[in-house]
């Protein structure tokens, strides 16, 4: 026991005492207390202290290179991702651009007699259903946002909002009477999911920044008496009251959602002759 | 004094050859330069206390380079690279921070 207790004791001696380091000491004491002179001390100094040089000067060089080398790299990063995000951003021009003219065809050939209006107005029926076309009308506007986040914590913002619950409220917005609804700008279809992917929020898989703001079209009085009533309404006011998330909701006269990008296809049963409903979900 | 020029004319050479580091080497140029850190202020303890050898200099520098490039190379090779170079990180830092303060008690007599 002993024996450990001192080389305990000479680990952290050899740490944190001031002792100079024992080789200076012991040669001192082989030269005999005299000062190291001459040729040879002189070779191993210079020789020494030019190693020295050189590796600092070598790292210093090194991290100089090293640094812009990174940040280069995120730079090429962003510009590849904003280029890519304008890419996708003409390519939808484009397809929208397509879309009318697919339109304008459809309605100039079917326009002639009252088979061809009734399946316009079929088609038209479908396309709203489908949100394949952009839309206006008054409605409200729901934001939503985690509260900021408690000192200490790394992240931005608390988590408090997860991607059910936002779920949750689509749902209850669709039975409360809403006609269309878009959220953080992207319009929701048949087919479009919310959900989360470690911190960030995918609407219809394109990433949705805080706050979360709900664009829902439809009748405002309709609509805010029914949701007032829904789970999901009430989930976040306890929320708010809980967790201080931010969730705010104001009638607007005016909205404009864009058309969402649903890739849905219509299914007619065999047996029914003319199809009366709507698209399948 | 000379060796504060040679040092001077070493760290120019570094700058000036500007050696393509191979990319292997890359990880230890920290511990080294903390490693060669510590010798040179244990030198100039020793130059105050009177006791400087140029021998044990060299030799302690190299030494140190070596050993704590090895031990993180070892460190890597068992996938706790990151743990040991801190704790030569560590290890050298209170020794720097000893002989500094030595220094400086020397210097300023504070």
């Amino acid at each position: 026991m002993a024996e450990g207790t001192r080389s305990h004791r000479g680990l952290s001696g050899w740490i944190f005492s001031d002792e100079i380091d024992p080789g200076y000491r012991v040669a001192a004491q082989r030269r005999g207390g005299a000062p190291a002179w001459g040729p040879v001390q002189l070779t191993w100094l210079v020789a020494g202290t030019l190693l020295v040089g050189v590796l600092l000067g070598i790292a210093a060089r090194n991290a100089a290179a090293l640094a812009p080398g990174t940040h280069e790299a995120s730079r090429g990063l962003a510009a590849e991702v904003a280029q890519a995000r304008a890419r996708t951003d003409e390519l939808g021009r484009r397809a929208e651009e397509l879309r009318r003219q697919v339109a304008a065809e459809r309605s100039a050939a079917l326009s002639g007699d009252a088979a061809g209006r009734q399946v316009l107005d079929q088609v038209a029926r479908l396309e709203m259903a489908d949100a394949a076309v952009p839309v206006t009308g008054p409605g409200l506007r729901i934001t939503i946002a985690d509260p900021p986040a408690r000192a200490g914590s790394s992240l931005q913002r608390d988590q408090t909002v997860l991607d059910r619950d936002l779920q949750t409220l689509v749902n209850d917005l669709w039975s409360s009477g809403a006609e269309a609804i878009a959220l953080g700008g992207v319009r929701l279809h048949p087919l479009a999911t919310v959900r989360q992917a470690g911190g960030a929020m995918l609407v219809d898989n394109r990433p949705v920044g805080q706050p979360y703001r709900f664009e829902v079209i439809g009748d405002q009085a309709t609509l805010q008496t029914n949701l007032v009533n829904t789970d999901g309404y009430g989930r976040f006011r306890a929320f708010q009251q809980i967790y201080h998330t931010e969730f705010t909701l104001e009638p607007v006269d005016q909205l404009a959602l864009p058309a969402g990008s649903a890739a849905t296809r219509l299914a007619v049963p065999a047996a029914a002759p003319v199809p009366t409903t709507e698209g399948g979900r | 004094m000379i060796g504060l020029v040679a040092l001077v004319i070493g760290l120019i050479l570094g700058l000036l050859i500007d050696p393509t580091v191979p990319s292997w080497v890359e990880p230890y140029l920290p511990i080294a330069v903390v490693a060669a850190l510590d010798a040179v202020f244990g030198a100039v303890r020793a130059r105050l206390d009177g006791l400087f050898d140029a021998k044990v200099f060299v030799v302690s520098f190299v030494s140190n380079v070596l050993i704590a490039a090895l031990i993180v190379l070892l460190g890597d090779e068992l996938g706790v690279g990151s743990q040991l170079s801190t704790a030569v990180v560590v290890v050298l830092g209170i020794r720097i921070f000893g002989n500094a303060a030595a220094i400086r008690r020397r210097l300023f007599r504070a």
